[in-house]
């Protein structure tokens, strides 16, 4: 499967009957889920309205973590095997979780002013995720240094795959040190510690923005492909 | 074929040596910089000891730290530049071994006399000196570190067309556990805990980086020469 994907052509072909349908799936569950989670959740006992943040800020949490996983393995493919295409959706990724990570930031800040008193604390969850920030800063700023652009995806694959310790980080943080931000409530050993009536907008939330960096992605990825082939043609002419 | 090992490691430290004592004016603006920096802070926040004593110890760090960023992303360029990282390359030595050489002659040579300001900079900003003796044991242990993430960054930016700007974002977030754990260190000291636990996890660090940065420098070096 991967091997049959892996030529660009194929994929454009394989991705071109699904591609209009996952946007409209990701419309429809954010739609739904931002209606559920603005009006027909529940209030929490101790925030009021304030936890509806949270139905946006831990989507923007978790898939700024996973798009930087993703990254990693896609480096890792193009380190191993040494295939341009993992290299373009390395790149493809990059950016969206940039802005996924410094959403996060922004709308923790946004609730914790009113929670904590303080818009930012030196809290271990909060730096790491300030780090991972810097990280894709990196990633990006790297993978362009270079006069030309191929040759920055070699150093920015490395320094996807070195700055994977930071996501083990991230997640245990909570546990490992007392922070002020409140620990794991959904991924836990003992099942999910959260309301069920908080749980299924939360859930819908999540999909949908899967659906949609799924989307975004694609669109980046066409996107770079056809700066290649145009980069190439100007080659050949030349 | 016969190499004798010992006069190859002597050449190259001693070739290192005389080019970081021909590029004397690379420590003479750290020391400057560092002397910049020391005497900014009590201006800047008020000479009130109070608030100064709070502070004084992050200040001698920060004046460390900033003032060797600017030379760590330079251990590389020039040998790049002059064609010497390719004769490494092909020499029948490890390119790993080479790279852990420069990485000690760099620490050793142009890190290593910067311990002689802790002491007087630390009297300029009345830190005891029970602080400046674990100071100066927290710098030479955690600077051998930051060498070796520099050496990573440096060969990641070898070839780019400014590589200023990216290498302090290589750097700081690599560099955390360093300044965690040295920070752990003198908070102990300062408590009267046990700094010892601390110092443990800083050496910890400094050997796992002595054994990854090796082989992810020579590997980048690698892909560097090879574009």
């Amino acid at each position: 499967m991967i091997n049959y994907l892996a030529n660009p052509n194929r994929f454009l072909n394989f991705i071109k009957p699904i591609e209009f349908s996952i946007g409209v799936f990701s419309f429809l569950f954010i739609f739904i889920g931002l209606y559920l989670s603005l009006f027909n959740s529940p209030e929490d006992y101790q925030q009021g309205d304030t936890v509806r943040i949270m139905y946006i800020h831990v989507p923007f949490a978790w898939f700024a973590s996973f798009l930087y996983f993703s990254i990693s393995i896609a480096s890792i493919f193009f380190l191993i095997w040494k295939h341009p295409f993992a290299d373009i959706i390395a790149r493809s990724i990059a950016p969206l979780g940039l802005i996924f990570s410094i959403l996060t930031i922004l709308t923790g800040s946004l609730w914790g002013k009113p929670m904590w008193g303080t818009w930012w604390v030196w809290d271990a969850r909060l730096t790491s995720m300030l780090i991972l920030c810097i990280f894709y800063f990196a990633y990006i700023g790297i993978s362009n240094a270079f006069p030309r652009k191929i040759d920055g995806s070699k150093p920015a694959a490395i320094l996807a795959i070195v700055g994977m310790i930071n996501l083990p980080i991230i997640k245990f943080s909570v546990d490992w040190w007392n922070t002020l931000h409140q620990p794991a409530s959904i991924i836990r050993f003992d099942g999910p510690s959260i309301n069920q009536e908080m749980l299924i907008p939360l859930v819908i939330m999540l999909l949908g923005f899967l659906f949609m960096s799924i989307f975004i992605i694609l669109i980046n990825i066409k996107t770079n492909l056809i700066c290649k082939k145009y980069q190439s043609e100007i080659l050949k002419l030349g | 074929m016969n190499i004798n090992f010992k006069n190859i490691l002597i050449a190259l430290i001693e070739k290192e040596f005389k080019s970081y004592l021909r590029s004397i004016n690379n420590f003479m603006n750290m020391i400057v910089f560092m002397i910049a920096i020391i005497i900014l802070f009590p201006l800047t926040v008020g000479p009130s000891e109070e608030k100064l004593t709070l502070v004084s110890n992050a200040i001698v760090w920060i004046a460390l730290i900033v003032s060797i960023i600017p030379t760590l992303d330079k251990i590389y360029i020039s040998d790049f530049k002059n064609g010497w990282l390719e004769q490494y390359y092909y020499s029948p030595l490890l390119l790993e071994i080479i790279i852990l050489i420069k990485c000690f002659v760099f620490w050793f040579f142009l890190i290593i006399p910067l311990t002689i300001f802790i002491p007087i900079f630390s009297i300029l900003l009345n830190i005891p000196f029970l602080i400046i003796f674990w100071n100066i044991i927290i710098f030479a242990i955690g600077s051998l570190g930051f060498c070796l993430i520099g050496s990573i960054c440096s060969s990641l930016t070898l070839g780019t067309k400014s590589n200023n700007l990216i290498s302090p974002l290589l750097i700081l977030p690599l560099a955390i556990p360093i300044f965690i754990f040295g920070n752990g260190v003198v908070e102990a000291v300062k408590s009267n805990y046990d700094p010892l636990p601390n110092l443990y996890l800083l050496i910890t660090v400094c050997l796992i980086l002595l054994i990854i940065s090796p082989l992810i420098s020579a590997y980048s070096i690698k892909i560097a020469l090879t574009k």
